[in-house]
């Protein structure tokens, strides 16, 4: 009698362990849970600032692109009106020499 | 439940390490970017500063390149004229009926002339004068101003005097033909032209602001070195194509064998035109018309005041 009230008392103990554990592996769960949308979060953040920044990156890729054409044809322009001035420079040596030769 | 937890946290973990690594490199990417094109922008604004320097240059050498060529054409035209003796016929005072007369002996010759117009001449001429002019331009010959009101005491009282003449003509001919003439006569010649503006004016001075003013606005003056004196009945035919024969020879000693011969639109002209033709053809001497940048003759060649 004793040793049944015994087993009834143990079986009593050990269902208020287990549900014990089963509420503490819970509560882990739930915190590991937690854990793993905040991780997520941090991953959905991160891409969507990825995102932003990568959309950033092409545009000022785009805008390098097109300063540097508008720089290089700048520097086309310059060349091109460099060597007219030269050219005219020269001819206006030769037309100045002509000048002079015909007023003498 | 635990373990896919822990699974999604170190996928998260490694995602967010790869994103945070990407986003690192983008970033970089970007300062990259940004420092080379504030290089552009330098490298833009210095090419801009070369090329804001260099323009005007070129527009400078382009227009003093201009007056060269055009300095350069007309002394050759000039030379031309040392071994190619030229008449130009000029016809001063029209136009009238007697500029049709004048305008048909030369189409039978097939010879181009200068008319210095008068504008009061023009207007009061009817339809003859009016004629006369369209016949001037559509023949080839070159249209000239001389004046509006040939009336020395008014004209050469003021530069202001000469000018609102002087447009008025231009604005005329330019109403009639659509372009404006660029080569002048002053009435009288610049010689005289010059004592009016002392005797009405007050001052010689007038005379240099006046020829001073054409030249800056593009003008040539062009007098003339045969003179026939025909603007007075009592010289006659015969002596009108002396005058002009004999002037005409004596420019063939000269250094440049160029004859400008004052004419003018008067029915002795008419009369003699024919016989003056074919005396400076005879004497080998070809026709042409003055232009700007061609043979200039002046009595007064100072353009500003010596």
């Amino acid at each position: 009698m004793r040793k049944r009230s015994y087993i009834k008392a143990s079986s009593r103990s050990s269902s208020y362990y287990s549900e014990r554990e089963r509420r503490g592996n819970k509560a882990v769960s739930l915190v590991f849970a937690v854990i793993a949308l905040i991780a997520i979060g941090v991953v959905i953040f991160m891409f969507l600032r990825y995102q932003d920044i990568s959309v950033l990156r092409e545009e000022t890729a785009a805008k390098l692109a097109s300063i540097k054409a508008e720089t290089e044809s700048l520097n086309e322009e310059r060349q091109t009106k460099k060597t007219e001035l030269e050219n005219l420079s020269s001819e206006l040596e030769k037309l100045r020499i002509e000048y002079d030769s015909l007023s003498e | 439940m635990r373990f896919i937890s822990l699974l999604a946290t170190f996928a998260a973990v490694i995602l967010s390490i790869v994103l945070g690594f990407a986003t690192y490199n983008d970033s970089k990417d970007i300062d990259r970017y940004e420092k080379e094109i504030e290089i552009y922008m330098q490298q833009q604004q210095s090419y801009q500063a070369e090329i804001d320097i260099v323009s005007p240059q070129i527009e400078e050498a382009i227009a003093e390149k201009t007056v060269l060529e055009q300095d350069i054409a007309a002394i050759k035209k000039r030379i031309i004229y040392k071994t190619q003796p030229t008449a130009f016929l000029t016809f001063d005072d029209g136009t009238s009926y007697n500029t049709l007369k004048i305008l048909d002996i030369l189409k039978a010759n097939n010879i181009k002339a200068t008319f210095f117009v008068v504008g009061t001449q023009i207007l009061n001429g009817g339809s003859a004068s009016k004629e006369a002019i369209q016949r001037i331009v559509d023949e080839g010959h070159v249209l000239a101003i001389h004046a509006y009101e040939h009336e020395y005491s008014k004209i050469y009282s003021s530069a202001e005097a000469y000018f609102e003449d002087f447009n008025k003509i231009a604005d005329l001919l330019y109403e009639m033909t659509g372009f404006k003439p660029n080569i002048v006569r002053l009435p009288s010649g610049t010689a005289s032209a010059r004592s009016f503006c002392g005797k009405y004016a007050g001052s010689t001075d007038v005379y240099y602001d006046i020829i001073s003013k054409l030249y800056a606005d593009g003008y040539t003056v062009i007098d003339w070195n045969v003179d026939t004196v025909d603007y007075t009945t009592s010289t006659g035919v015969d002596k009108i194509v002396e005058n002009a024969v004999s002037g005409a020879k004596t420019r063939l000693s000269r250094e440049y064998k160029a004859a400008v011969i004052l004419m003018h639109d008067t029915a002795d002209t008419v009369s003699a035109l024919q016989r003056v033709i074919d005396g400076v053809e005879d004497l080998g001497m070809g026709f042409e018309v003055l232009v700007k940048g061609g043979y200039v003759t002046r009595q007064i060649a100072e353009t500003e005041k010596p």
